[in-house]
């Protein structure tokens, strides 16, 4: 059996604990409760023709990148960068996390969501122009399920092949 | 008597000296009689020569007695190990300069092996003990032990262990612990396990959290974690983890066991494990048949299985770390979080999760036994009674000032249940009754280093039998005992002399050595 771990960050309430719910469980919740340290999930999906286990590491959003743990996100073969369209800071956060990981692990593949796609009306426009290209992300919703299928199919491919 | 030999006549000179006129005359007349003289050993002399002088050839022939030399050398004196320090020294130097880790981790079997002894005589100490009991209790089955300890020529306290029906060792689990991924595990027959993979990532989590609260992560590793009625026991390598899931009380010396284990699969697997970066684990299969003798005990199972699934108990143990979000921005609510954020500075406690729930702040975490009261701390903060509900979980905290008094407490147990036996009329003490003396000595100087006891350790002799004889027969094996531990360098007001007659009992031998026995009796530690 092959193994990865991967790691969701972004800032509190883009959608992370959701995206893992829904992929894992099937399930969406209005509620939001904030995720406080780490929450681990796994599933096991088929990459390439080969049986991979994801253990997903649900990381507690921080509003400052300064403070993302970098302890649970050593040791990851991949992560998950995640916005909510509807907040532009919530991508800026996100590219100064993605700029320190990359600063003090290395550089280390990456799937960029942009998260809540139901409300696509209510985007902020310049926001996702700018990163959706450059983080070459997706367009996910936890609550219809549109996308979260693919970003973590995306995510086992890119975990894959960071393994020797 | 004389013997009469015949007389030898001394040879004409001109004859002895025969060959003296054949002289060398020119070069080749030299070789030809060299060669005449030497013959093959000629040739050997010039290859020898030639090895001598040809560096290649040198090298090899050096080479094959080089060990040898070495060995003469050292036995012989220190020169050599003089002259090699330096060199040794710099290369060392070296190679810690580029890189502490390999070195580190190159020698932690060994070093592992070196601390085990020195540090953890201590546990040396427990296993010997626990020898005595199965020596003192002629038990069939401590002839057992005794018998498989001989036959597989480990110790009895190891066999007792292996069949101990206190406790069972039902899961071990081998974790990477930087991506938290289980490389190998092993368990006990029909012990089931929901799902050791997320255990392994939650472990790995818990682990990380602890450290992350408590600074320093070295010396603050998680050790144990209570999880329902089972206790996950976990020692920590450089490049792995080992976690064993154990039910019933077991014996401090089973971290002994795992640790061992744990350091043969670092010497076996070392660079495997030092390049494991997440995929594929089989490499790591032939580590089963390790993990598979850490697999003691023998108890049986509970007749109703656990109605939760561990790793779901795991989650309940604070990984989650949900906070209710709503309300939780109020001023009191949270001033009131403040301050229940602060017993994480109390040694031994650790809160996880704090929710605002029926009006009240449900804060839930870990607790040591040894700690101090988290509810009459948060009461002197100025919390009211009601307006918190604490729903703490047992665990064994790494913090020094609890391991001093959980060692204390060991000290305190082991003393309590100790018996010294005397003889029939007899208030002798015995060879083994001096070890035991010895051992108690130790441990009261341990536990009494900081403070003398407030109340002073009763010594209770026992006799067989009542009547003013038994009495001053149980009286005279305290005083023996006491007089012994006084030789010992134990102060003698640390002791208060007591004696407990029984009813004589009867012809059962067991009983009847048991009423001839000195006990002790001390104090709770305040
Ligand atoms: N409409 C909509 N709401 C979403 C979606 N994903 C998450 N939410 C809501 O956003 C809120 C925050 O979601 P979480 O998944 O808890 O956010 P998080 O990133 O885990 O937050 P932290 O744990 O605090 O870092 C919740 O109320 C969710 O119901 C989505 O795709 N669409
Ligand atoms: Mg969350």
């Amino acid at each position: 059996m092959t193994y990865a771990k991967v790691c969701l960050i972004g800032a509190p309430g883009v959608g992370k604990t959701s995206l893992v719910k829904r992929f894992v469980d099937q399930i969406f919740d209005e509620r939001y409760l904030t995720t406080v340290g780490v929450k681990v999930d796994k599933k096991t999906l088929r990459v390439e023709a080969r049986d991979l286990t994801l253990m997903i590491w649900d990381l507690a959003g921080e509003d400052d990148s300064e403070s993302i743990p970098l302890k649970y996100v050593r040791g990851a073969a991949a992560y998950i960068l995640v916005a909510d369209g509807c907040r532009p800071q919530t991508f800026e956060k996100a590219e100064q996390m993605r700029q320190r990981i990359d600063h003090e692990i290395g550089p280390l593949p990456f799937v960029g969501a942009v998260n809540k796609s139901d409300l696509a009306e209510s985007w902020d426009q310049p926001a996702v122009r700018r990163y959706l290209p450059q983080w070459g992300a997706l367009c996910t919703s936890a609550k219809t399920g549109a996308g979260v299928e693919k970003l973590f199919q995306e995510i086992a491919r890119r975990a894959l092949s960071a393994l020797p | 008597m004389s013997v009469v030999s015949p007389l030898r006549q001394p040879m004409p000179p001109d004859e002895n000296m025969s060959g003296s006129t054949v002289g060398p005359t020119s070069e080749a007349d030299f070789e030809t009689l060299r060669n005449l003289l030497l013959g093959e050993e000629w040739v050997d002399l010039n290859v020898l020569r030639k090895r001598l002088r040809d560096p290649e050839l040198h090298a090899h022939d050096l080479s094959l007695v080089l060990a040898k030399a070495i060995v003469r050398a050292s036995q012989r004196d220190t020169k050599l190990r003089s002259a090699l320090l330096p060199v040794v020294e710099d290369a060392i130097r070296i190679s810690v300069q580029r890189d502490p880790k390999v070195l580190a981790n190159l020698i932690y079997p060994a070093i592992g092996g070196a601390l085990l002894k020195s540090v953890a005589s201590l546990l040396e100490e427990k296993l010997e003990a626990l020898n005595m009991v199965v020596e003192q209790s002629f038990t069939l089955r401590g002839l057992q032990w005794r018998v498989e300890a001989w036959r597989t020529g480990k110790t009895v306290g190891e066999i007792a262990m292996l069949r101990s029906l206190l406790f069972r060792v039902e899961h071990v689990l081998l974790i990477d612990p930087r991506t938290g991924l289980l490389l190998a595990r092993r368990s006990a027959p029909g012990a089931k396990i929901q799902d050791p993979d997320m255990m392994s990532g939650m472990l790995t989590a818990i682990r990380d959290f602890v450290a992350d609260s408590f600074g320093e992560p070295q010396n603050q590793d998680l050790q144990t974690v209570q999880v329902g009625e089972f206790r996950l026991w976990i020692e920590h390598g450089p490049l792995a983890m080992l976690v064993g899931v154990v039910r019933g009380p077991a014996p401090v010396e089973l971290r002994k066991v795992f640790r061992q284990a744990l350091q043969e699969i670092h010497a076996q697997f070392g660079t495997a494990l030092a390049e494991y970066r997440g995929g594929d684990v089989s490499s790591f299969v032939a580590a089963e048949s390790t993990l598979e003798r850490c697999l003691m005990g023998t108890a049986p199972a509970t007749a109703t299985p656990p109605k939760y699934r561990l790793w779901l108990a795991l989650a309940g143990l604070g990984l989650a770390f949900l906070f209710g979000y709503w309300g939780f921005r109020e001023g009191q609510h949270r001033r009131s979080m403040e301050i229940a954020q602060q017993l994480n500075q109390e040694p031994g406690i650790v809160v996880t999760q704090m929710e605002r729930r029926d009006g009240k702040l449900q804060i839930s975490g870990f607790r040591d036994p040894l700690a101090s009261d988290p509810s009459a701390i948060l009461r002197a903060r100025g919390l009211p009674e009601n307006s918190f509900q604490l729903s703490l979980r047992e665990f064994e905290s790494g913090e020094p000032s609890l391991i001093a008094r959980r060692q204390r407490a060991a000290h305190r147990e082991w003393l309590a249940n100790l018996s010294i036996l005397f003889e029939e009329n007899s208030t002798a003490i015995s060879p083994l009754a001096v070890t035991q003396l010895e051992e108690v000595a130790k441990r009261l100087k341990t536990i009494f280093k900081d403070r003398p006891p407030a109340q002073p350790v009763i010594v209770y002799g026992s006799a067989n039998g009542t009547g003013a004889t038994n009495r001053s027969l149980a009286e005279a094996r305290a005083v023996a005992i006491v007089n012994l531990l006084a030789d010992l360098g134990v102060p003698r007001q640390w002791f208060q002399v007591s004696f407990r007659l029984s009813e004589p009992s009867g012809d059962n031998p067991t009983q009847r050595r048991l009423a001839r026995r000195v006990y002790f009796k001390l104090e709770e530690e305040p």
